[in-house]
């Protein structure tokens, strides 16, 4: 969450929980994957789809075999079988398994994740290459995505902005479904347990004619409350429904379509801010949405490649007495790929993306000015990917943009990869990329109800106070990486990435006019750090992964500005270290246990002290196609704060903020 | 920045001395395990005649000669995976007559006389037989080859026929289909 937009919040705790969901919610792009090596960097090669298989490089230039991932970036994936064996019922939890990821609870469905330090909304984070955070706040919906049917999440942790565009300032989350002829058949899952009340979904997938399969599924979920510091309910329970669809076609011998489509609908019990003590009297927010999808690919017999991405995506969210948005959102992207001669591959593209809300005015408390905007964004980009003589790969590339908010941005990087003999490759890289502002960067306003005046929030009643500031100009990031990938041993591998990322123009807050102040281009900042991830697999049976990430965030106030609390702010939010510990073991082929300890450094801006949790699972299989789970998880706590705030000045050891609670829950998962 | 490289150093220095000294152990190497995966989704996405399989739980089994490097990993890679239900079992024989059973047999042997003696003593029992020779062969059904840097495949339609083995569209769209 921004913390400017936390600080002023105290005295009213309904409406800091309302901006709390509003800040953590998210809401179209396409992707060439640049590292198309990167499914082989980790897990099984089984998981992967055939498309994907012919696609990995096995022979190096020199025409050995490759044994090492040769992406020059930070890049981690996690297969669809680490998820599912992990027992997570949400992405956002998955990415706990990422080096260098912090994922913040902040309510049964709100989710803060974060690479490489600052808040929520420098990530580009895309579901088959759509992008999925919303223009708004830069933040994802992290509930509207489900765990069902994942091929795999590549996470690039750093810059991505030459071929993923503005956002891609401190990494890259793209969420790859399986292709429709990999899910055919019908699975039913379900379960339930403390605090993951009830779960369950169907889905069912066939053939379409003689080359074509398509997949159907709903899914559904109740969660319960999340916990007060007390130990008493939180009111912030939710249900979620959502139901879809994915169509992998293939028109002519040499062309690939795919469709792909769902329609979401949820609810979130919170208290009312005319109200806020009393649990009884409550209200629902609402968010609901849709998106459709369309990816046709054409391979000509030369090699080179030219795909159109086309998608549509709406949707509407909905807090009593404090926020009313809708939004539609139309994509276009299109890009060609070839060889040229037999050193160079280059891929260039072009898009277009428009941008359309309308948002509720007073007696609503969190509005914008203009109430509705329209957003138009052009880019362009070009990539060179030239091999050199002996075991080098150099990569240079730049993405151009316009956009309505601050005219022309240009975002260039230079990578360069390198083997060194068969067991060892390092890279390094010298990238930048911006963030723009958002829609609640530039207009966010507060209308001073009669109830914040009365809790001495603000006055006058009846005005409207603006935050938002139109002159905000695009935060800039210079990032310098290097990294070093080891297979020590045939079952072990170590992957080291180190960078220096230089921030201007990061986003603060003036103090004046009172009483919220106003945001501006208040910071410069400089975060240096790293991330170690070790894979052991001492036995057929065992595989043990261990990492550790480690950051320093120095932010400060540029000469002259009254902006005296948000650099603070923004250095306690992130932990200097976190490290995680995952394992899974097959003892028997029809028993998995899988478990992953945690620890993260503490959050002193934000009153969470350092915690270790554990999250575990034991599956059994009495039959291939039904697997019956225990799953527990945050075990070492009755329940922990991942993100909250201190209560006060005067009592810094009392803290509000909601905190996530032990779960226990049983699954099944049927398929025939 | 100084205090990080330290503190990184440090971290690298005390995993190299934790590390198991095997280093000097073979390594699969990657290739290998790309093939593996490919017999996994061959598995997956060809049809036997019902007769092959004893019931709906019977094993599917991928089959290699006693000699075969791939084996390893092989079993490593498929070890606890199963496709419609019927689980997933490598098999291993020095004589190839003793494998008619199998639903998959894979050889890494190059020589093409071997191989047609090989696939004639399979020929009619249904096996898919994948191999990676210089050549198409007519007993064979499937053969890898190395296009540039990737591996690839090819579907040889009539072998496929002759063993009444259905191939999914899904396996035929992304290989070269050959008749011979």
């Amino acid at each position: 969450m921004p913390s400017n937009a936390r600080l002023r919040f105290r005295t009213a705790p309904a409406c800091a929980a309302g901006l709390g969901l509003f800040l953590a919610a998210g809401g179209a792009i396409a992707l060439e994957t640049g590292a198309r090596q990167m499914a082989a960097i980790s897990g099984d090669l089984t998981e992967l789809s055939l498309d994907a298989l012919l696609d990995l490089d096995v022979v190096s230039v020199s025409r050995r075999a490759e044994p090492l991932a040769q992406a020059a970036a930070a890049v981690f994936v996690l297969t669809g079988e680490e998820i599912r064996r992990s027992g997570v019922r949400s992405i956002a939890d998955a990415l706990r398994m990422v080096p260098g990821v912090l994922v913040q609870r902040t309510s049964a469905q709100a989710y803060t994740v974060t690479a490489r330090g600052f808040s929520g909304d420098k990530l580009q984070v895309l579901l088959d290459g759509r992008s999925v955070y919303t223009p708004l706040t830069s933040t994802v919906f992290w509930d509207v995505l489900h765990t069902s049917d994942i091929e795999r999440i590549e996470v690039i942790r750093g810059p991505g902005a030459t071929l993923w565009g503005a956002n891609a300032v401190n990494g890259v989350i793209n969420i790859v479904t399986r292709n429709a002829q990999d899910s055919l058949g019908t699975e039913v899952h379900g379960g339930g347990g403390n605090a993951e009340s009830a779960f369950g979904g169907l889905r069912t997938g066939s053939k379409l004619g003689e080359t074509g399969a398509i997949r159907v599924f709903v899914r559904g979920f109740e969660r319960d409350h999340t916990k007060a510091n007390s130990g008493a309910d939180a009111t912030d329970g939710q249900s979620h429904l959502y139901a879809g669809f994915r169509s992998d076609l293939k028109p002519a011998v040499n062309q690939d379509l795919s469709l792909s489509g769902a329609i979401y609908d949820g609810r979130q019990r919170s208290s009312k801010i005319s109200t806020p003590a009393d649990p009884n009297d409550h209200t629902d927010t609402e968010v609901s949405g849709g998106y459709f999808l369309s990816d046709w690919a054409l391979t000509t017999a030369t090699g080179s490649k030219v795909s159109v991405q086309a998608s549509y995506d709406r949707y509407k969210l909905f807090l009593p007495e404090v926020f009313d948005e809708f939004r539609e959102t139309y994509n276009l992207e299109i890009q060609h790929s070839f060889a040229l001669g037999s050193r160079q591959d280059i891929i260039y593209g072009a898009g277009f993306r428009s941008t359309r809300d309308r948002t509720g005015g007073p007696p609503l408390i969190l509005l914008f000015d203009p109430a509705q905007r329209t957003l138009r964004t052009s880019s362009a980009f070009i990539q060179d990917q030239i091999k050199l003589a002996t075991d080098g790969e150099l990569t240079l590339g730049s993405k151009f943009e316009h956009n309505d908010v601050t005219g022309n941005e240009v975002q260039p990087s230079i990578r360069l990869g390198w083997g060194l003999g068969e067991r060892t490759f390092t890279w390094g890289s010298v990238s930048s990329a911006v963030r723009t502002p958002n829609r609640l960067d530039e207009d966010v306003a507060i209308f001073c109800s009669a109830g914040l005046n009365a809790a001495g929030v603000c006055s006058p009643a009846g005005t409207t106070q603006r935050i938002g500031n139109a002159d905000l100009e695009s935060e800039k990031l210079t990032a310098y990486e290097w990294g070093l990938r080891w297979r020590a041993a045939e079952r072990f591998s170590t992957d080291l990435a180190l960078f220096l990322n230089d921030y201007t123009d990061l986003r603060g807050s003036e103090t004046t006019p009172p009483p919220f102040g106003r945001f501006s281009n208040s910071l410069d900042g400089r975060a240096t750090g790293g991330e170690l991830a070790l894979v052991w697999q001492p036995q057929d049976w065992v595989n043990l992964r261990l990492f550790h990430a480690y950051l320093n965030l120095n932010v400060k106030a540029k000469p002259g500005s009254t902006d005296t609390r948000t650099a603070g702010n923004i250095e306690g939010s992130s932990p200097r270290q976190s490290a995680g510990l995952r394992f899974a073991l097959l003892p028997w082929p029809q028993v998995s246990v899988d478990g992953f300890l945690r620890h993260v450094g503490r959050l002193p801006a934000l009153a969470v002290e350092s915690y270790t949790e554990l999250n575990l699972r034991a599956a059994y299989r009495p039959w291939p196609s039904f697997e019956l789970a225990l799953v527990g998880e945050n075990l070492l706590d009755p329940h922990h704060p991942e993100s909250g705030s201190a209560a006060s000045a005067s009592q810094p050891q009392a803290r509000s903020g909601n905190e996530i609670p032990r779960s226990l829950f049983v699954e099944f998962i049927w398929n025939w | 920045m100084k205090q990080l490289t330290l503190r990184f150093s440090r971290s690298l220095l005390a995993l190299l001395l934790a590390l198991p000294m095997t280093a000097a152990a073979e390594e699969p190497d990657f290739q290998s395990q790309v093939k593996a995966a490919f017999l996994f989704n061959f598995a997956k996405f060809v049809n036997w005649p019902a007769a092959k399989f004893a019931d709906a739980l019977a094993p599917l089994e991928i089959c290699v000669l006693e000699s075969e490097p791939l084996s390893a990993v092989l079993e490593a890679t498929l070890r606890g995976k199963s496709v419609d239900q019927h689980p997933l079992a490598v098999r291993r024989s020095a004589r190839v007559e003793d494998l008619r059973s199998c639903h998959l047999f894979y050889t890494s042997v190059q020589d093409a006389v071997a191989l047609n003696t090989s696939f004639a003593k399979l020929a009619g029992s249904a096996v898919m037989t994948v191999h990676e020779s210089a050549q198409t062969l007519p007993g064979g059904v499937a053969r890898f080859f190395i296009d540039g840097r990737k591996l690839r495949f090819e579907i040889n339609g009539a072998a496929a026929e002759r063993e009444n083995l259905q191939l999914s569209a899904r396996l035929q769209n992304v290989a070269v289909v050959v008749r011979q």
